[in-house]
């Protein structure tokens, strides 16, 4: 069976939207593949972590996008990948990824996937492609999900593609070095109000009105 | 003329990287520079836990040294980013200290150029510089560096220049001059 290592780069670990769209992911890849999860925010990133990785058929990389780009835990493994493997013969695994931006459109993503792009050209790893997500976590509970939901399974499947069973779906999505972007597609006004409504709605429970929200902590 | 305010994040740990970060300190000799060593304090990873949005706005949870930094940054005239380069991205331990600038920002959305983004907390509209460093800078890296720090621009409130990159061989003081000598 083919290893693949998963690396979630949320620094909201099990909790994060990563780990649900990884979930779905892992679903498709039980017992098709060798699975090695990777929480990057408890893990220390040492010789033996990058052996493993870069020993792996495949990686599969998921993060929120932070401030138009990867979380800083995640750039801190892709520099000592990269030191790793101009030290080390890996096998050079395919590498996919998945990244879920909190805003309305898919398009800040862009950014971070030419980022990873980038890495892979550098490692020797070949760029499986991905999927970037727009609208945050709220696109778990929208319209898009059942189309995210099977473009998550499509690379699962496509990333385990040797296993003869389903040789004729992973051909329905071939990901090879492919990106999919995706997001809740609905109007930024609605948008913007359900943002103003979360909150402040968690503002009221913390007895802060919708003005102290706004104000600046900071005095000049 | 008042002194302007800079806030310079730097991840200079080697002889390059210090010399650069000397010699823009100097070159904004007039102004107040505070430099930020990024690599040397003490930061901790943003969690994403949105305390500074709803429970207590404007002020993150940790209380590291990007407390007084973002008090400086928020009222500041110039943030200049100083970060050797790897795929086209600044270093990770600049990116650490970027990732917190989240207080800075309000938890409601205004539109830039068809785009969803937060509001700034600070009105006041800054300049973001930049500067690449480190080995040879291929072109894509250089491209891709220029776009990241333009995006960057929008969530900093800040106008955008060109980034500037160095090698080892460049004249940091001549290369300063002739990007940004309109600054000084």
């Amino acid at each position: 069976m083919k290893k693949v290592v998963i690396i979630n780069g949320s620094p909201k670990k099990r909790k994060s939207v990563s780990e649900k769209l990884c979930m779905i992911i892992r679903h498709e890849l039980f017992q098709r593949a060798e699975i090695e999860e990777i929480y990057l925010y408890e893990t220390d990133i040492d010789e033996a972590l990058l052996e493993s990785i870069h020993e792996a058929q495949a990686v599969v990389m998921l993060q929120p996008l932070y401030v138009d780009c990867l979380p800083s835990r995640v750039l801190e493994f892709m520099w000592a990948s990269q030191e790793y493997e101009s030290e080390h013969e890996g096998k050079r695994p395919e590498l996919y990824f998945v990244i879920n931006c909190g805003f309305l459109e898919f398009e800040h993503n862009f950014t971070a996937v030419k980022i990873i792009e980038k890495y892979c050209s550098e490692c020797g790893f070949v760029f499986g492609g991905g999927v970037a997500a727009g609208t945050g976590g709220t696109i778990l509970n929208s319209h898009s999900f059942k189309r995210l939901e099977e473009l998550l399974e499509n690379m699962a499947l496509y990333i385990c593609r040797e296993t003869a069973l389903i040789v004729n779906e992973s051909e329905k999505y071939n990901m090879t070095g492919r990106v999919y972007f995706i997001d809740e597609g609905i109007p930024k006004y609605l948008y913007k109000a359900r943002f103003a409504k979360l909150w402040s709605g968690l503002a009221k429970k913390n007895n802060l009105s919708k003005a102290k929200l706004k104000e600046a902590y900071y005095k000049e | 003329m008042d002194k302007r305010k800079i806030i310079l994040f730097s991840d200079a740990d080697d002889l390059q990287g210090k010399l650069l970060e000397k010699e823009i300190e100097k070159f904004f000799s007039e102004d107040e520079v505070k430099v930020f060593n990024c690599k040397e304090s003490r930061i901790e990873y943003c969690i994403g836990c949105y305390t500074c949005f709803y429970r207590t706005p404007g002020k993150c949870i940790y209380s590291d040294d990007m407390d007084g930094i973002l008090g400086f940054m928020a009222n500041s005239d110039i943030i200049f980013i100083l970060s050797r380069i790897k795929f086209g991205c600044y270093s990770p331990n600049v990116k650490k200290a970027l990732d917190r600038i989240i207080p800075l920002e309000r938890p409601f959305i205004r539109t830039v150029n068809g785009e969803t983004h937060f509001e700034p907390r600070y009105p006041k509209r800054k300049l973001l510089l930049a500067a690449g460093y480190g080995g040879y800078i291929e072109v894509d890296d250089a491209l891709l560096f220029t776009d990241l720090v333009q995006r960057n621009s929008i969530n900093l409130n800040a106008d955008f220049r060109e980034p500037i990159f160095f090698s080892e061989a460049d004249s940091a003081e001549k290369k300063l001059s002739g990007m940004y000598g309109d600054l000084i």
